[in-house]
């Protein structure tokens, strides 16, 4: 059976969805170079920031789209955390967001505000907007990762125990060790742009990393944030598995796959609520070929943080 | 007196063609001429990729033997440029790569600018072959397109379909290999089209094979498609006998691409002369053993195979401006029912089929349309299906199947005659008396749809630059949709000269640089073409360094975390954009 098809038809069919390809691309090209914020605008939104309460020892800065830098240049001096997941992350930390929220940034601004209030602006310079979403009050109770320098760490196994504690930057380099071997606070890509954790790539088969914060301050929940890096995701070898004591007794076990998955774990420990005790982390795998792997953790009073908390 | 009329008519005919000869060569060289004249104007913002700064290496090292050369024969010392340690010294550095473009770059600096001084930079110099290439190919698509006897009009806009595509144009500046395979693509097709039934035309086509793989190895597969096509659409007498299959006689071009084909690759290359079945095995062994380096792709960092059968196919469809890759899709549409109605007569008795379309492909006289089809169709379908192998390595943004996009391009222009013509046809139809425009030429439509095509594709490859890796498309939403998405931004470490007189004003004297995906030879012309101070040396990462101009993308963005983490400091001094996206960070350490 043969088609035939009549010379408009076979025109129609050749030449108009080129003409209405064309007709789209001119006009995207068109409407598309409104979008992009000058340098100005956002020093007129940092100026802005100024003016407000903006606290850095409780509040952090959030651009968005999260892969959105220039915007640092003029905002360089607020302290900032990357726009990646938002809706996810926990934000016991945090009680005020400032969002500079630019064109493509409208979607993480919507998840934003399924989770906490709808925000207020604050100013707007061209395409470019400041906002604030507040996340309820800070209820960090014992920020361990922000004093990994009181941690005590060592690699133990059954032969022996190698103390890390040679200072490096902001944590531990293991003695005797190669410099992957260390426990320190990087901004490393455990999400898409980056956040800062603490860099503790686990040992050899046999051996466990172990961190041991002698007086941490407890309450409702301990958070575990933990997962492996970009580069550990690609090419680890085998699940890396986390112990979480207090006070010697094991409170959760918990295995990351491998996976570009920066996951969170909230530890219940309202029997330990109020008191002083030890936390140790013990960190360890089977395979720890290229296991480039990072950590966060704190105490928190329950706070409706992330999606399906009750305020 | 009828015998002087003939010879009246046969002359004017002769004065006819060869006035239609002679402005097909005028148009031919006016775009070479224009081409080349844009992308000397576009250079000077295009900052130099990796693979640039070794071949700007390899071209200085390689100009040394010629300087050799001059010297021994100078002293009567005929042979002693052939000596296997003169070669070694000046030949081996990057020996996995042929050499005629690296000659080429390496005389155009020695000769053009050393000697005669006619470039400022070095880089330029280097560069100019690359861009001569560019214009060639697009010389050549306008030269193929009006070999298949496609209107003026009509190979006009294949040329601009061509040249106006983003990544294109930008392939064009450099002193790489990827722009002149194409042409070196396209003319071994064209040579094969109009010469492979004459024994002269065999000639050609064996020596424009072994220049075309002397340029870059894409190309070497290039005669299995010419002998599929014989197979399929040209060989008659296959015939089974009792001792066994006769095959009818091959083609003269198939022994000449077989002969002429390695010698002139050997010819090329005097690495390859001390020891050449090693040498070559190794450079073959190279390329299907070619390591793998990271690709963002919707997200995820692919940095090992199996690779997404997809890439190239998304990669095209997110790439190419729209109209363009509508045509594209079209035109293989109508270019393979063309085919597959031609080879369906040809297996059920060989009769042949009638011409499928208006405006044939080619000339029917000499050869169906559909024949031409496929020669075609092979040649735009291999370069994709290669790079869709899970085990194919895919870095490179869209440059590895680029050697398809010109017959796509010439395909398109057909296309476009095609649906013009029948437009047109309608319209006279219309009314028998019609006089208007559209009714007696199918040159406005065109002209008017090839506009449409290439205007928004100008539109997008100048509002890119000199950034032209990190060009999308409408699909996508353009290079912050790219983003949104998770596609690679850009590669090859170009995009920092933007930043080079901000660097220059504000690094400290003697400062190291942090220079991510740009490489070491690459700085090194930044300093001896003046771009960046001579006092400012490149480091590793950023722990040592003053400066860090790094891609924060991909497998670099670890060195932007690294900047602000060994630095303590909270966010960069100054970030090179495109449209907002982030494509390169720059800071200074206090």
């Amino acid at each position: 059976m043969s088609v035939r098809l009549d010379d408009r038809t076979v025109a129609a069919l050749l030449l108009g969805p080129v003409v209405l390809g064309g007709l789209i691309s001119l006009v995207g090209l068109a409407l598309e170079g409104g979008d992009v914020p000058a340098d100005e605008d956002y020093v007129a939104l940092a100026a802005a920031m100024d003016k407000t309460s903006f606290d850095p020892a409780q509040d952090r800065l959030v651009i968005l789209p999260a892969w959105s830098l220039r915007p640092l240049v003029a905002f360089k001096r607020f302290p900032w955390i990357s726009g990646d997941d938002l809706a996810q992350r926990p934000m016991h930390r945090v009680r005020d967001l400032y969002l500079v929220v630019e064109p493509d940034g409208e979607g993480a601004l919507d998840a934003v505000q399924t989770v906490w209030a709808a925000p207020e602006t604050i100013a707007a310079s061209g395409p470019a907007r400041l906002l604030k979403v507040s996340t309820g009050a800070r209820t960090v109770v014992d920020d361990l990762a922000a004093r990994l320098d009181q941690a005590q760490v060592q690699i133990v196994s059954s032969k022996e125990t190698v103390p890390c504690d040679q200072r490096r930057g902001t944590g531990f380099g293991c003695k005797g060790r190669k410099g992957w071997q260390r426990v320190t606070r990087e901004r490393l890509l455990v999400s898409e742009n980056g956040q800062e954790v603490i860099w503790a790539h686990p040992p050899p088969k046999g051996e466990r990393l172990e961190l041991t914060w002698p007086a941490t301050r407890l309450d409702d929940e301990l958070v575990v944030r933990a997962g492996f890096t970009r580069t550990g995701s690609n090419w680890a070898k085998a699940p890396v598995r986390l112990r979480v004591a207090v006070g010697g007794e094991e409170v959760a076990t918990l295995e990351r796959p491998v996976a570009f998955d920066f996951a969170v774990d909230r530890v219940d420990t309202r029997r330990f609520k109020g008191r002083t005790l030890p936390v140790t982390l013990t960190i360890h795998t089977r395979d720890n070929g290229k296991a480039h792997f990072a950590f966060d953790l704190y105490t928190a009073a329950a706070k409706s943080a992330w999606p399906g908390d009750a305020s | 007196m009828s015998a002087l009329l003939w010879l009246r008519e046969v002359t004017r005919e002769e004065i006819a063609w060869t006035k239609a000869r002679k402005a097909d060569i005028g148009l031919a060289i006016a775009l070479f001429v224009g081409v080349v004249a844009a992308l000397l104007s576009s250079e000077t913002t295009l900052g130099f990729t990796r693979d640039e700064g070794y071949y700007f290496k390899a071209a200085e090292l390689y100009f040394g033997w010629f300087e050799d050369l001059w010297r021994f024969l100078g002293q009567g010392d005929v042979l002693g440029a052939f000596d296997t340690k003169v070669i070694d010294k000046h030949w081996s550095y990057n020996h996995e790569h042929p050499v005629l473009m690296k000659t080429a770059f390496a005389l155009s600096w020695g000769l053009l600018k050393e000697w005669l001084g006619l470039f400022d930079l070095n880089s330029t110099a280097f560069r100019f072959p690359g861009m001569l290439m560019g214009g060639l190919s697009t010389a050549l698509v306008f030269a193929f397109s009006r070999a298949l006897k496609l209107s003026k009009t009509a190979s006009l806009v294949a040329a601009l379909l061509w040249v106006s595509m983003p990544r294109v144009y930008w392939h064009m500046h450099l002193a790489c290999f990827d722009i002149a395979v194409c042409a070196a693509h396209l003319w071994l097709v064209l040579a094969y089209y109009k010469g492979r039934r004459t024994t002269r035309g065999a000639i050609v086509v064996g020596l424009a094979f072994g220049l075309a793989a002397a340029v870059k190895h894409n190309v070497l597969v290039t005669p299995a498609f010419f002998v599929l096509h014989w197979a399929l659409c040209e060989a008659r007498g296959f015939l089974r006998e009792k001792s066994g299959l006769r095959i009818p006689a091959l083609p003269l071009s198939f022994f000449s691409m077989a002969i002429l084909g390695p010698i002139v690759f050997v010819l090329h290359w005097p690495y390859l002369w001390p020891d050449i079945l090693k040498r070559v095995g190794w450079y073959l062994g190279f390329h299907l053993n070619h390591e793998h380096y990271p690709i963002l792709w919707f997200g995820d960092l692919l940095e090992r195979p199996p690779f997404p059968v997809s890439f190239p196919f998304v990669m095209s469809a997110v790439t190419i401006p729209l109209p363009i890759l509508i045509l594209f899709g079209v035109s293989t549409a109508l270019a393979s029912v063309v085919a597959a109605r031609f080879l369906f007569a040809r297996l059920n008795g060989g009769a042949r089929a009638a011409e499928t379309t208006l405006v044939p492909l080619g000339d029917p006289q000499q050869e169906p349309s559909g024949s031409v089809a496929v020669l075609l169709l092979l040649n735009v379908a291999f370069p994709f299906l290669l790079i869709a192998l899970p085990s194919s390595p895919i870095f490179g943004g869209t440059k590895h199947w680029l050697n398809a996009l010109p017959f796509l391009c010439i395909l398109s222009a057909w296309t476009l005659s095609e649906g013009a013509e029948r437009f047109r046809r309608w319209w006279a139809s219309r009314s028998p008396k019609a006089e208007a425009l559209w009714a007696t030429s199918r040159t406005p439509s065109v002209l008017l749809v090839g506009a449409l095509c290439v205007v928004p594709a100008f539109w997008l490859s100048a509002r890119v630059h000199p950034y032209g890796l990190g060009a999308y498309n409408v699909v996508t939403g353009f290079a912050r949709g790219a983003a949104n998405v998770g596609f690679q931004r850009t590669f090859w470490g170009h995009e920092p000269r933007k930043a080079l007189p901000l660097i220059n004003e504000r690094a400290k004297p003697n400062a190291r640089i942090s220079f991510g995906d740009t490489n070491r030879d690459d700085h090194k012309m930044y300093v001896r073409d003046g771009l960046l101070r001579k006092d400012i040396h490149i480091t590793g990462g950023p722990s040592r360094a003053h400066v860090s101009a790094v891609q924060p993308q991909g497998e670099f963005k670890d060195q932007w975390l690294k900047t602000l983490t060994d630095w303590e400091v909270n966010g960069p001094d100054h970030v090179v954009h495109l449209e907002g996206v982030p494509l390169v960070t720059v800071t200074f350490r206090e």
